[in-house]
């Protein structure tokens, strides 16, 4: 199967340690990535808010030039915000033939293919939950990592809602309401995953920076709920998170205190750890809220 | 509402109280007024609206109840469907626009409404009519991330920060101290790129889509 690797603005920014660290672990288990390197924003929120038709229309170039260009049969975000974008506008163009049109005719307007709707958009967590799993990655496993105890969190649009994502309608799908791919991936590594109840709730980083001190507020109670549960670090799937949870975690901590520190790294990091990776090309020192402390004191870096 | 303090005793249980609030029966077919119902409909992310009848689902699993007392898209909803534009203005607006859109709503709804966008919609509507006599962080927000995503193709994380509080007249607080070193520090271990990828023709997509906005 040919996949096409749609990383999305963020993961060319400020994550780009998940950037890195995804390429690294596809490669090492074997997932041929084709990055679609003439990808455009997939239009997140705002556009979504603001116009419908671009909503549509920025995804769906992505798309037609994954099909078109790249010829893959499958396009795979490690985004939560691109995952949901693509779907959603696959899932316009399938129930509505009028923005369907719109589609078809801005793609031929500017001299692309004829995209249908009918990519396959994978998120890379699920796609190697089912095409990896588990099992391959503890036998991959040359530094297990006994002793961290981590929180797995993967925040909203990777699961919800179910009319884009199909969470509980589609085989492959993660359970909505409780995730759990990324806790058996985990495992797997030799990390212990805690429970705790902000697994699937919001951190925020939607609004974080029209509504900062909203977003500060629910981020510090994922981080502390997770460092309640006595997490040595917190686990994600999610660019957005990610920058809503590490880089603002500075802000989050003068406003809501020390329960609100906590290391976060992004889910690529810890595998690629335990397969032997250098802490260096994983990024580990990527992050402002610094996992490489921990990751040492445990003698896992 | 009926007040809270009203005996009410129903097949023999004493429901006088907080409880009460919860029987008021919901209005489906009745007093449902179309002016404002059409406008939130033709808004983007608006048209599901229809579709609610008003179960409570999604204020049951909202997010923002917990953080933001009285947050409830439900009521949002009945509001515009009943027409009652004042209460929604006096009592709502400076809730409606706080969804952080974690979508737990539009995923629970049992009859397909898409809350989140229809919610987002109600806000929009709200911005449109100038109730908040100011620019809105949304708005100005959502504005320069059209503008970049539409010349650009993609976005730039520091330039959309430093345009937003530039817009916002917040400019300052981006040189504090905590956000210099923070900068820095990107800055240094290679995070933030002073000339972001660029995308070959993007010319001819940037201009089709200007016209779409026109």
């Amino acid at each position: 199967m040919k996949i096409g690797y749609f990383p999305g603005c963020s993961l060319k920014g400020m994550a780009r340690a998940y950037d890195e660290s995804t390429k690294i672990v596809a490669q090492e288990f074997g997932i041929d990535l084709m990055e679609i390197e003439d990808f455009n924003c997939c239009g997140a929120l705002e556009v979504k808010g603001s116009n419908e038709k671009l909503s549509y229309m920025l995804p769906a170039r992505v798309m037609d030039s994954a099909k078109g260009r790249f010829h893959v049969d499958a396009v795979v975000t490690p985004c939560n915000g691109c995952y949901h974008s693509l779907l959603r506008a696959n899932s316009a163009m399938n129930e509505n033939a009028a923005a369907k049109g719109d589609v078809i005719s801005f793609l031929k307007d500017v001299g692309y293919g004829t995209y249908e709707g009918d990519m396959d958009v994978r998120h890379f967590l699920e796609l190697f939950y089912n095409e990896i799993g588990p099992e391959k990655v503890k036998s991959a496993v040359k530094k297990p990592l006994k002793g961290l105890k981590v929180a797995s969190y993967y925040g909203c649009l990777y699961e919800r809602p179910k009319t884009i994502t199909m969470t509980g309608y589609k085989s492959k799908r993660d359970d909505s309401e409780n995730p759990y791919f990324q806790d058996e991936l985990l495992k797997a590594t030799g990390a212990e995953v805690v429970e705790f109840h902000a697994s699937a709730s919001c951190c925020g980083g939607a609004h974080a920076l029209q509504d900062e001190s909203l977003a500060a507020t629910l981020s510090a109670a994922v981080l502390s709920s997770a460092k309640e549960a006595g997490a040595d670090m917190l686990v994600l799937p999610c660019p957005l998170c990610g920058a809503a949870l590490d880089i603002k975690q500075p802000e989050i901590i003068k406003a809501h205190g020390e329960k609100a520190k906590l290391p976060v790294v992004y889910f690529t990091q810890l595998i690629g750890l335990s397969i032997g990776k250098n802490p260096k090309e994983l990024k580990l020192s990527d992050p402002i809220s610094n996992p490489m402390e921990v990751l040492k004191s445990k003698g896992l870096a | 509402m009926a007040e809270n303090t009203d005996k009410m005793v129903i097949d023999g249980v004493e429901l006088t109280g907080i409880w009460k609030e919860f029987l008021p029966s919901r209005i489906l077919y009745e007093d449902v007024t179309t002016e404002f119902l059409d406008e939130v409909k033709k808004l983007p992310g608006g048209s599901t609206i229809v579709r609610c009848y008003q179960c409570g689902t999604c204020s049951g699993g909202c997010t923002l109840p917990d953080f933001v007392d009285k947050f409830n898209p439900r009521r949002f909803i009945d509001l515009v469907r009943r027409g009652h534009y004042d209460i929604l203005v006096n009592e709502n607006k400076d809730l409606v626009w706080k969804c952080v859109s974690c979508q737990r709503c539009t995923h629970r709804c049992p009859r397909g409404v898409n809350t989140q966008e229809v919610v987002r919609a109600i806000a929009k509507f709200l911005e449109d009519r100038k109730v908040f006599g100011k620019l809105t962080n949304d708005e100005a927000f959502d504005e320069i991330f059209m503008e970049e995503v539409i010349e650009d193709g993609r976005i730039d994380e520091v330039k959309i920060v430093k345009d937003f509080y530039s817009k916002t007249g917040r400019l300052k607080e981006m040189m504090s101290a905590d956000q210099l070193s923070l900068g820095f520090k990107m800055l240094t271990s290679g995070r933030i790129k002073l000339f972001g990828g660029k995308i070959k023709d993007w010319k001819k997509v940037s201009q089709r889509l200007k016209e779409e906005l026109q």
